[in-house]
């Protein structure tokens, strides 16, 4: 049986978080017809990723020393094939992709390694990025956003951010360079309107299963409305030095936005202005050509990346400020109503904390214990007695050397 | 055998030449196209072939000998940018530019940041291999009763500077009944050097972050809130209390060894911020690639090898506050002036003292300067036997 | 001689809470010049006027049960006049007034009114409503109180403790009419104290003892804060949020910590076209309070509505800017979040556990 490793390398907003949650609810079932999704929690391959790239995350980073190695490692034990996916691998540099690629060889070198890439129209993703980066406590307006990317200079973060995990043919020049073009496979995300099933299916083929087989438990992140988002902007800029990373993820990104203003109904999308759609237009166009004459697994229709018709343009700075206030209300009644509910839990987690003390009272009630404790307390302000205490710790420690 | 000289085949030359210490920019390099150079794989980018030319330059200056700077330079190569920004970038090329991938980047022209991401990402894997440096050994004494007990609070660095003269000539710092003395200097340079003690500990904010933060809490960080600090220790078990606020280190040391009949502590320039904004870079990525414990270890091993270097010299400007937190600034410093006068504790100096400098310069830290240091931790590290 | 009690019983936002504060802060200077504010279980005589009145008051009438007896026993076992007071006494019907009157029946009883002109009156109630999960826009609110005016048996909770010649003369019934006082509040602009003396005046009190001052205000919001705070009451009730859970984050927390702070709030009035039926209303009052020949404390031409300035441009409160209303918004979801995430949760139960366990 071939070795096989199929690297799932991005883009983001591509349906990545839907196609790992597949993978990771159905791991057992998978591992059972050979194939490895090597995860015990849901964002394994995320800190996989911040490992290889050593990525800096808001504090995540912290868990994640090691990460790939460990995931490399238990890629080369497999001896089937294997699944590899999260959408920021995209952005790594050739010096991390060759580590990657040669951590992930087996002994005898009879891997065969596979890139994934799945792709959606530029127009598209252009405003899925900055939502995107608004999840991530950004403030930037997106006018200057949209000039960012515009700067053939990439001088701004978010344009090396936003090319480096979305333009398909440098990643693929990056991450495929070595590869042969058949293991090459470009996943093309439906046009809006399709069979909600198809993109699945697509990806799917790839992995060699049966769609049917394997169903998402949850639905993908729907994409904020104009004042959702502008409302979410405007609150990072009152957050940020103020709230702490971890009640951000927890609250604002959770709560409010995937649970709570991504689905209010009736929100105009964000989508591009004029002159940019024509720039992001033409340029999808362009990759469209280039990839063309790749010779790519196209699994889809190369047609899929060329933008569809221009829509109506909200423009986020000018949005109508009561649509604001009512997405700011609707917010404000779900965090007060968490909060309450907290304040419910602290009060019932009061009880068992009693109960805890009363053990620890009774487990340090020995009167050895107190008497050291009263000694040690005391010590604190006395330094003679602490000169005390210490000669009688190193007394004590040649004694039992002696013995 | 001649011909026309590939993108790859020059890159690969002026890598060769790197490697061996030239420091010819690549705008003048001309490769010699009549011989049949090899490529070298994978071909290194521009930021890492401009920090080795950085590099040689710096040693230059330095030793001379370049023979033993080929490891850093292949270190150099082997070290993947940690961190966001330019990815691959690649070196301007006569014919027309790639329509796809980072734009083409005089290596010269690249910005300082993305070097000391780089040189950052290479200190990484080097530091480790340096030697611990031994922990400062200050005298400690038992608080006898004939001793003169002190204990010193307010503006980390300069605090310790007087804290080492202090012990020095036989002074005791003890919490048994010590003389209390509240080091208060401009809310600027206590800032600096709170945040230097910051990030010598693993703290990875900027510095105006650093002042965002505080500004958000509505209050300095706790070791400076000098007036906090007073107020708090007033009336504690009736230890004397005083406040020395001076606008200079010499003379905060002059007035502090008023107070405890000391000869005043020497002390040398305050500080340099670059080294305070290189340790916060560092302390970012070493959280990751060596685990949140060995961060401390490594930001020390790193000031230890620039404190060897005497990079820390006097001749740098002292940083000033970002121009958005310098109203905030000049009400902190006029709210604690008031409170001082107005306190029950001896005060010494001018409480005005505390205002910060106000300025029209960016308020920021000169990456340039930070490059630099970077630059000369690498070459000092890797003559320190880094590369483990 | 016999004892007195004087029974305090409104008007609502007359400057009732601040009273009683003070009242309360001084109990014992009160005792020394001979009068009890009785003490109660809970604080404030809210309990006891709520048994009495028999209305329903969001379930909390049946832990009151029982309470207006409770403090009738206390002030027959007190030795010195006593005051009960609480402005929903206002809204007393005649038969619990009756009721009322039984309780005392060895007791000089004096009725006290507090009152405050019609026009500051009718936006302030409309606020206190919005603070207790009302949803009434100002508009809709003046329409039904112009739709349920006049009446004998008013419908309205508004007019059964703002009407003052109804609740003088339902409390007033039986009483000789120098034992009922009406305490009119100055117009805005007069000395912080002048309500204190007028009312302290009727209970007899020396002006020239030192009384320690309430620290309690109850600020009054402006449009846009009261329209945040009536589209958040519609949100909830949508959501099906407990009282609990309203009462200590939004009137607690939101309103107080947030709205209540906000500078230059403009003041909510009744909009010009309302404004003559108002003062009509006024005058026929004002017309039946002189002829009843009560004790009238301060003057009855404080009762006249003073509107702003003709060129002075109403502000509709239904109107508000919605992007300032979503600036608010947006500032009391930061400090919600804050409280959520505070050092004060640091001092909680889990946090002293942490801290234990860690040594």
């Amino acid at each position: 049986m071939t070795r096989r490793v199929l690297l799932h390398v991005g883009a983001p907003k591509t349906g990545t978080s839907f196609v790992q949650d597949i993978l990771f609810t159905h791991r057992a079932e998978l591992r059972e017809r050979g194939i490895l999704y090597a995860a015990e929690r849901h964002d394994s391959h995320f800190l996989a990723a911040l490992d290889l790239m050593e990525l800096p995350w808001g504090g995540l980073e912290r868990e994640a020393g090691g990460a790939w190695d460990r995931l490399a490692s238990q890629v080369r034990e497999w001896p089937g094939t294997v699944i590899i996916s999260h959408e920021i691998l995209g952005t790594a540099s050739r010096l991390q992709v060759a580590r990657a690629l040669d951590s992930l060889r087996g002994p005898d070198d009879d891997t065969e390694i596979h890139i994934v890439f799945s792709a959606r129209d530029l127009v598209r993703q252009i405003p899925a990025e900055w939502q995107e980066n608004l999840k991530h406590r950004r403030t930037k307006e997106y006018a200057a956003f949209l000039d960012n990317l515009r700067d053939e200079q990439r001088s701004a973060q978010v344009a090396q951010w936003f090319w480096g995990v979305q333009e398909v043919p440098d990643v693929l020049d990056r991450w495929a360079g070595s590869i042969p073009r058949d293991r090459v496979h470009l996943v093309t995300v439906p046009p809006p309107g399709s069979s909600p099933t198809l993109l699945w299916e697509r990806f799917a083929g790839i992995f060699g299963i049966d769609p049917t087989e394997f169903t998402p438990t949850s639905r993908a992140n729907a994409s904020l409305g104009v004042p959702e988002s502008v409302l979410v902007r405007r609150l990072n800029e009152r957050l940020n030095d103020v709230l702490p990373n971890h009640h951000y993820r927890r609250f604002v990104r959770e709560l409010l936005v995937h649970q709570n203003l991504s689905s209010r109904p009736g929100s105009p999308r964000l989508s591009l202005p004029e002159d940019a759609y024509r720039w992001a237009s033409d340029l999808g166009r362009s990759w469209v050509s280039e990839l063309a004459l790749r010779g790519y697994d196209v699994v889809g229709d190369l047609d899929d990346l060329v933008p569809g018709q221009p829509v109506p343009y909200t423009d986020p700075h000018s949005v109508e400020e009561r649509l604001v206030c009512d997405a700011a209300i609707d917010a404000l009644a779900i965090m007060t109503i968490e909060a309450s509910r907290l304040r419910d839990v602290e009060i019932e987690l009061h009880g068992v904390i009693v109960d805890l003390m009363g053990q620890l009272d009774r487990f340090h009630g020995t009167r050895s214990y107190r008497a050291r404790e009263r000694l040690v307390a005391m010590s604190r302000t006395n330094p003679l007695l602490r000169g005390g205490l210490s000669a009688y710790r190193r007394l004590r420690g040649r004694n039992s050397r002696s013995t | 055998m001649t011909g026309v000289l590939t993108y790859e085949q020059a890159v690969s030359a002026w890598a060769t030449h790197l490697r061996t210490g030239g420091t010819t920019p690549w705008r003048v390099w001309q490769a010699d196209a009549s011989a049949d150079l090899p490529v070298t794989r994978p071909l290194p980018d521009a930021l890492h072939l401009e920090l080795v030319r950085r590099i040689n330059l710096a040693a230059r200056g330095d030793t001379g000998a370049h023979g033993d700077l080929r490891g850093l330079a292949d270190r150099v190569f082997a070290t993947a940018a940690p961190g966001r920004g330019l990815l691959d970038v690649p070196l301007p090329w006569p014919p027309a530019p790639r329509p796809f991938g980072t734009p083409a980047i005089d290596p010269e022209q690249l910005p300082a940041e993305e070097l000391v991401r780089l040189a950052v990402g290479v200190l990484g894997h080097l530091l480790p291999g340096v030697p611990r440096p031994a922990p400062e050994q200050l005298p400690s004494r038992w608080p006898l009763p004939w001793r003169r007990r002190f204990r010193l609070h307010g503006a980390p660095a300069t605090a310790a500077a007087i804290r080492r003269s202090l012990l020095a000539q036989g002074y005791v710092e003890s919490d048994w009944r010590p003389t209390h003395v509240v080091i208060a200097r401009p809310v600027e340079v206590m800032m600096a050097e709170h945040w230097s003690a910051v990030v010598r500990r693993g703290g990875i904010l900027k510095w105006n972050t650093t002042w965002r933060r505080a500004e958000a809490a509505g209050r300095l960080p706790s070791s400076i809130d000098v007036t906090a600090i007073a107020n708090s220790l007033q009336g504690r078990r009736r230890e004397p209390v005083h406040v020395v606020v001076a606008r200079e280190a010499e003379h905060a040391a002059e007035l502090a060894a008023g107070v405890l009949l000391a000869r005043p502590a020497e002390i040398r320039g305050s500080g340099d911020a670059a080294v305070s904004d290189l340790l916060r870079r560092l302390n970012r990525f070493s959280a990751l690639t060596h685990g949140p414990v060995r961060v401390r270890d490594l930001a020390r091993t790193l000031v230890s090898v620039l404190d060897e270097e005497e990079v820390a010299s006097a001749d740098v400007e002292a940083t000033v506050t970002p121009p958005a937190s310098l109203p905030w600034a000049l009400a902190v410093a006029a709210t604690s002036a008031g409170q001082l006068r107005s306190a029950g504790y001896a005060v010494h100096g001018d409480p005005d003292a505390l205002s910060p400098t106000e300025h029209q310069l960016p308020g920021t830290v000169d990456r340039e300067r930070t490059l630099e240091l970077a630059v000369t931790a690498c070459v000092r590290t890797w003559h320190l036997g880094g590369d483990p | 001689m016999s004892r007195r009690v004087y029974l305090h019983v409104g008007t609502p936002k007359s400057g009732t809470s601040f009273l009683q504060d003070k009242l309360a802060l001084n109990r014992a200077v009160l005792e020394q010049q001979g009068l009890d504010y009785l003490q109660t279980r809970r604080g404030t005589h809210f309990e006891p006027a709520l048994d009495l009145i028999g209305v329903r008051w969001a379930g909390e009438e049946k832990a009151a049960r029982g309470q207006w007896d409770a403090l009738v026993l206390e002030a027959r076992k007190a030795r010195r006049d006593v005051l009960v007071s609480h402005e929903i006494l206002a809204a007393a019907t005649p038969a619990s007034v009756a009721r009322a009157m039984a309780s005392f029946p060895d007791h000089e009883v004096h009725v006290v009114v507090t009152a405050r002109d019609l026009g500051r009156q009718i936006p302030a109630e409309w606020q206190e409503k919005v603070k207790h999960r009302g949803r009434r826009t100002f508009a809709e609110f003046l329409k039904a109180l112009h739709r349920s005016y006049p009446g004998d048996e008013p419908k309205m909770w508004f007019w059964k403790v703002q009407h003052l010649p109804r609740i003088l003369a339902t409390w007033g019934a039986g009483l000789p009419p120098e034992q009922v006082h009406l305490v009119t509040v100055p117009p805005s602009g007069a000395p912080g104290d002048l309500l204190w003396e007028r009312f302290s005046g009727v209970l007899g009190l020396d002006p020239s003892v030192a009384y320690a001052e309430s620290e309690t205000t109850n600020a009054s919001l402006g449009g846009p804060e009261v329209t945040l705070l009536r589209r958040l009451n519609t949100d909830l009730a949508e959501r099906g949020v407990p009282r609990e859970t309203y009462v200590e984050w939004v009137r607690e927390t939101i309103v107080k910590d947030v709205l209540a702070q906000r500078p230059e709030m403009v003041p909510t009035t009744v909009p010009p076209r309302r404004r003559p039926s108002v003062d009509a209303i006024v005058a026929g009052w004002i017309e039946e309070i002189r002829a009843s020949g009560i004790d009238v404390v301060g003057d009855l031409d404080d009762l006249l509505p003073v509107w702003p300035a003709k060129d002075v441009r109403w502000t509709n409160p239904d109107n508000a800017d919605p992007a300032v209303v979503a600036d608010l918004a947006i500032e009391s979801l930061v400090h919600v979040l804050g409280e959520i995430g505070s050092p004060a949760h640091a001092t909680g139960p889990v946090a002293r556990l942490a801290r234990r366990l860690r040594g």
